[in-house]
């Protein structure tokens, strides 16, 4: 893999990887913006407005067309949260040039649309379309309030949002249903243009294009990109760590579903392969100790597994349980962490887990899209370090690096949404 | 083993069956990390009767899948954790016809190969084991009973078959799988888990002549492929024409489709759905002048969507989504069928169609996961997944519009709904 990062403009930063191995490409825009109630819907409400047509392509339907004619190309609206950061913008994936019948060349036309879906969109008088706005505010609505319908889903949502409350990390990325229907074409508009000047910007190729012609390719289609100075602001500081609460919720389900909250510490970059390892040690995959006790030894569970988030310095526990056994769950959960923190940590777990989390750094090397992810993330972290980099990181990782980790997450919430017939 | 290449797509597999009859597809895929081996019996959620000795049997509703979960017990332990000592992640999932066991890695695939093949061959049950696991399996069912999507693609079955087994959940109930013990999932594991019915596919920067050394010698014969007693044939009507469940949901959330007779096999039928998949998408995609109707009347939003799905012995065509009015959703769906002509534009679009079909699959080729996968079922259907592009671009527009007329007719249609409370 060949990688080249330039400036192409002041805050706008163009990554190409460029290698042979895949018979798909992978185009991708974000504007970097931070997490905030009170731009939230409107910050997630923008690229689906953008979506829905171009001067040239005016609605869903010729985009839809021109796609299909870019055989079967996709060009989503994207929103991706990391940590108290939101990338927002489009994501593209395209088959290669050299096995398609007539050689044609997708790139050159995802890019052009790329550029045209965020600079160039279907305008009434000089502003958003009001029709367009309205329907895609309506869509965010629903698409909000739906979050009930995923049951386990609802209940991280919840979590977050009670663990973090007064944070921004306890804003839900999509924002509040009832903001979504509130947002109008002109104030769109008018942010519309804002983030357009503001926000660092960050554009990625992956695939077997050489990285010039990428570059002339990228300066032709954003060229109309407005100069501004692109800054994001600094995270606001954690607050002071807090006790155990626990909260309770009830909801006509048959299953309960518990959620535990545990703050970790932000800016552990030289710790993140650990935290990795750690993770999948204490309850990332099916030989983890939290899917062996309890699943496996208690039969508490079907679903059980922990996740970290780098960005932000946490952990969620989730598991799904009969309503009646929600303190063993917890004491159970409690207690393989406090196991972890002792030391606790037999040297087949450890290799197993150092094993599993360098494949899965590895792996990521054969999906265009997961590179470009990867190196988002780092770029956000202003880490360093690739992914071959980090799987060796991983593999050396110590039982002592496992359980210092272990020893700093401290469990601040311990959420339940259960059925309402549960005792 | 012997080597087929397609250039223009830039795919080569190898192909071999071993002595007791065990077909084993490799796809080298050169400079990828991930090495990935997927083996699976023709046996899933639809076989529900089967001939023992020449006597009919009755399988209850998710023997298939509890089999799954109890397969990685081996004397020694868990084959799930062996696989992560070695750094590989495994899993496994139960279909209607197949049951697929997987993992991936980046080092060790040999020894990780020869754990899958010896514990996906070794049943070892015990009745504690067996009841635990009916604890864990019923967790699993409560989590699906909450899941208002699959309770909506559930009830949607169950409207459209009388009798089919495909009604029935994978998982089973919790009724059904109180009575499964220990000697049916051997029982079981006999008559389906013969190499005869069974598949091993690999991709990855692997070596196919030791993976075709190690299937030789680590699968033993067993007896002939399984002789099924098949569901009998369904008429077109549904068994219901609209059925409602409620549950905590935001708003409506709807399904609706029709069935579609196999009456074909292999390639042929593989052509059928492929015809239901591009006549659907012609319909209804994201480009059809009906979605932008739809869509911009507020009767739909994103979440709509359009789909086909295949089993033994049928297959159905379907639509769905969250949406205010369900029966609106089906009345415009049935007079834009009737009022639809295979004019110069829905054939150009037709063909866009077929190309994208194209492009989909060449960037499936990506996947060191997908590709298996999709020729193990392929392989259980009696074709090669290497024929898709060709079929695809076999079919023709006169096709595509007798395949709507037919098919959205309200007589022919089920609608299932999940309304909030």
């Amino acid at each position: 893999m060949e990688e080249r990062e330039l400036e192409l403009f002041p805050g706008v930063r163009l990554t190409t990887i460029r290698t042979d191995r895949f018979h798909s490409g992978c185009f991708c825009i974000h504007l970097l913006r931070p997490l905030r109630a009170e731009d939230a819907s409107r910050t997630a409400l923008l690229p689906a407005v953008l979506r829905r047509g171009t001067r040239t392509l005016p609605d869903q339907a010729r985009i839809a067309d021109a796609l299909d004619g870019l055989y079967g190309s996709a060009m989503e609206p994207a929103l991706r949260q990391m940590g108290e950061t939101l990338a927002i913008g489009f994501h593209a994936v395209f088959p290669d040039g050299r096995y398609l019948p007539g050689g044609e060349d997708c790139l050159g036309r995802i890019v052009a649309l790329g550029g045209e879906l965020l600079l160039d969109p279907a305008t009434r008088g000089g502003l958003l379309r009001d029709d367009f706005v309205r329907s895609e505010g309506r869509d965010l609505h629903d698409r909000i309030e739906a979050a009930v319908n995923d049951k386990r889903g609802y209940a991280v949502k919840r979590a977050l949002a009670l663990m973090f409350a007064g944070e921004a990390y306890g804003v839900y990325p999509l924002g509040e249903a009832e903001d979504a229907l509130r947002v109008r074409y002109q104030a769109l508009t008018r942010f519309y243009r804002e983030i357009l000047r503001s926000s660092p910007v960050e554009l990625f190729y992956c695939g077997s294009e050489d990285g010039a012609r990428v570059e002339d390719a990228v300066r032709r289609a954003f060229m109309t990109l407005p100069g501004g100075e692109r800054l994001l602001p600094e995270p606001a500081a954690a607050p002071e760590g807090k006790e155990l609460r626990r909260v309770t919720e009830e909801m006509d389900v048959e299953q309960g579903n518990l959620v535990l909250g545990f703050r970790w510490r932000r800016g552990g970059g030289a710790d993140y392969p650990a935290l990795a390892v750690f993770n999948e040690l204490f309850g990332g995959g099916s030989a983890s100790r939290l899917f062996l006790e309890l699943r496996e030894k208690r039969a508490l569970c079907y679903a059980v597994g922990s996740s970290v988030d780098r960005y932000k310095g946490s952990m969620l526990v989730t598991a799904g349980i009969d309503g009646r056994r929600r303190e063993e769950a917890e004491e159970a959960v409690l207690d393989q962490l406090a196991r972890l923190a002792s030391g606790d940590i037999s040297p087949r777990e450890l290799e197993s887990a150092r094993r599993s989390v360098s494949a899965w750094y590895l792996q990521g090397l054969d999906s265009p899209s997961a590179v470009c992810a990867f190196r988002l993330g780092q770029n956000l972290l202003g880490a360093g370090g690739d992914l071959r980099q980090y799987a060796a990181l991983a593999s050396e990782v110590s039982g002592e690096d496992v359980a210092r980790i272990a020893a700093e997450m401290r469990p601040e919430l311990s959420y339940f949404l259960r059925g309402e017939a549960a005792e | 083993m012997k080597l087929k290449e397609w250039p223009r797509c830039g795919v080569r597999v190898w192909e071999g069956t071993t002595a007791a009859g065990l077909p084993v597809y490799v796809f080298p895929m050169p400079g990828f990390q991930t090495k990935y081996a997927f083996f699976a019996a023709g046996f899933g959620g639809c076989d529900r009767r089967i001939l023992l000795n020449g006597k009919g049997k009755d399988i209850p509703a998710g023997t298939a899948h509890f089999l799954e979960h109890k397969l990685f017990d081996m004397p020694e332990g868990s084959a799930a954790e062996r696989l992560a000592a070695l750094g590989a992640s495994s899993n496994a999932y139960t279909g209607h016809g197949m049951t697929g066991y997987l993992f991936s890695c980046t080092e060790n695939f040999a020894p990780c190969l020869e754990e899958l093949l010896r514990f996906v061959t070794t049943p070892y049950f015990t009745p504690e084991s067996v009841d635990r696991e009916r604890e864990i399996i019923s967790r699993e069912i409560a989590m699906y009973e909450d899941d208002p999507t699959r309770r909506v693609d559930r009830r949607f079955f169950r409207a459209l078959y009388r009798e089919h087994p495909v009604r029935d959940p994978i998982t089973g109930t919790a009724e059904s799988i109180g009575s499964i013990t220990a000697e049916d999932l051997y029982e079981c594991h006999e008559a389906f888990y013969t190499p005869r019915n069974m598949v091993l596919c690999c991709a990855g920067d692997v070596d196919p002549e030791r993976i075709m050394a190690l299937a030789e010698k680590l699968v033993p014969p067993g007896g002939e492929a399984p002789v099924r007693e098949e569901p009998a044939e369904e008429d077109l009507t549904p068994a219901s024409v609209r059925v409602e469940e409620k549950m905590p949901v935001s708003m409506p959330l709807f399904q609706l489709g029709a069935k579609l007779l196999r009456r074909k096999e292999g390639a042929a039928w593989a052509r059928e759905m492929l015809l239901a998949d591009l006549s659907c998408e012609l319909l209804l995609g994201v480009g059809s002048p009906l979605f932008a109707e739809m869509y911009d009347a507020g009767v739909v939003d994103h979440s709509f969507f359009v789909d086909t799905y295949d089993f033994r012995r049928g297959g159905v065509c379907y639509a769905g989504g969250r949406c205010g009015d369900p029966g609106e959703v089906l009345a415009r769906i049935v007079d834009g069928a009737e009022a639809f002509r295979m004019d110069a534009a829905a054939v150009a679009r037709l063909e866009r169609l077929k190309r994208a079909r194209l492009g989909g699959f060449l960037m499936s080729l990506d996947s060191p996961e997908e590709l298996p996968e999709l020729q193990a079922e392929c392989r259980f259907d009696g074709w090669d997944c290497m024929e898709l592009p060709a079929l695809a671009e076999s079919i023709r527009p006169g096709e595509a519009e007798a395949f709507l007329r037919e098919t959205f007719r309200p007589e022919r249609l089920a609608l299932s709904v999940i309304a909030p409370l």
